[in-house]
């Protein structure tokens, strides 16, 4: 098993991660271009039982991965 | 007198009104040539998975077919024997619904919810083994009466500005971590051809299990249990990505006829209320005229 998901991370993490090194090293006239593709807008909200749930935990886990990098 | 101000009234709302359309469909012009140019980058991710279901035989019909009716129709999982009809009942599904939060764009959004509606009644759909996800405010509305139980996720925000791939993967995500586990699933979105033509489309993902029992995995090589479960992960997202950007196309496509037709219709509904205001003017004029001269002529 790879180390990253023995540490929690799936492979759309690993992706991602490296996809926002690999903006962060670009030059800088493409920089600020590549950058807004970082952040995602969207809201995901589960359901249960046939209404909206809470939000689960898993989008604070999804986006501190992000930021750590 | 009355008739002549309610006539001016609606004249100048329905200018008004002219005026807004047009600029929507200015604003969605923009936005379209943005959208249809980053669809061209986006491609290569729905083309991947669709050829890989075709070579490792996960589904019948062919990528490039040229059949019209092949192309809207269901992919289905390849039924080996007739026994496989009954575990094609009981499998665990996903339906979702790829539409956006904004209306005003014909019929893109009702069109994906009435395919999901059909699709859902001719299977018997259960909130146990048939989920849903919604992606955007007008699927949530128009599916959430109907098959509430069946709800697993729902997005928002969509729409407003261009989909990039991290909202795919926050999609992705959520489906993975929501615990329902599916054997199959399918994306309904509206495919891009032209500025003018846009279809319903569905493309299907499988669960890694599926891909590992696919007919004719064994045509490649070094495939082990890590690298499929990547797989599995990524081409949920790429999909995703695929069927946001497909959709962000046919919406602003869609819009721009909508609002072009209703500039048309308000600019003749203009031109025939224009004439009626100078009719009902001129009317008003004789009248009083009328009513001068023969006041005058009593008078004499």
């Amino acid at each position: 098993m790879s180390a990253w998901r023995q540490a929690g991370l799936t492979y759309i993490n690993y992706s991602n991660i490296a996809a926002k090194v690999l903006r962060r090293s670009l030059k800088q006239e493409f920089r600020a271009e590549a950058l807004k593709r970082d952040e995602s807008h969207v809201r995901v909200t589960p359901w249960a039982n046939g209404r909206p749930a809470r939000k689960l935990f898993f989008e604070t886990t999804f986006n501190t991965y992000l930021k750590r990098f | 007198m009355v008739q002549l101000k309610q006539v001016s009234l609606r004249l100048k709302s329905i200018k008004n009104i002219q005026k807004i359309t047009k600029t929507m469909k200015m604003v969605s012009a923009s936005k379209f040539t943005k959208a249809e140019r980053e669809l061209q980058a986006a491609r290569p991710f729905g083309y991947g998975p669709r050829k890989f279901y075709e070579s490792s035989r996960l589904i019948k019909a062919a990528v490039d077919s040229k059949d019209k009716k092949d192309a809207a129709a269901v992919p289905e999982p390849v039924q080996e024997k007739p026994e496989d009809q009954e575990a094609q009942k009981k499998l665990k599904r996903i339906y979702i619904a790829m539409t956006s939060d904004r209306g005003l764009c014909g019929g893109v959004h009702s069109g994906v919810a009435r395919r999901i509606r059909r699709e859902m009644t001719a299977r018997n759909a259960e909130g146990t083994t048939h989920k849903l996800v919604c992606v955007g405010d007008k699927a949530r509305a128009l599916l959430r009466r109907a098959y509430s139980t069946s709800m697993l996720v729902t997005v928002k925000d969509i729409g407003r500005i261009a989909p990039v791939f991290a909202d795919a993967s926050l999609m992705a995500t959520a489906i993975a971590e929501s615990g329902f586990t599916y054997d199959v699933g399918e994306i309904y979105y509206n495919k891009y051809f032209t500025a003018v033509k846009y279809e319903m489309s569905i493309v299907p993902f499988f669960s890694k299990i599926r891909i590992e029992s696919a007919p004719n995995m064994t045509a490649f090589d070094d495939v082990d249990d890590d690298q499929l479960e990547c797989y599995a992960e990524w081409t949920l997202a790429a999909l995703l990505y695929y069927a946001l950007k497909q959709g962000a196309a046919s919406e602003q496509s869609a819009r721009m006829a909508a609002m072009d037709n209703a500039t048309k219709n308000a600019s003749e509904m203009i031109r025939k209320l224009t004439l009626l205001f100078n009719r009902t003017r001129q009317a008003v004029i004789t009248r009083e005229l009328i009513e001068i001269i023969s006041g005058a002529a009593a008078l004499k």
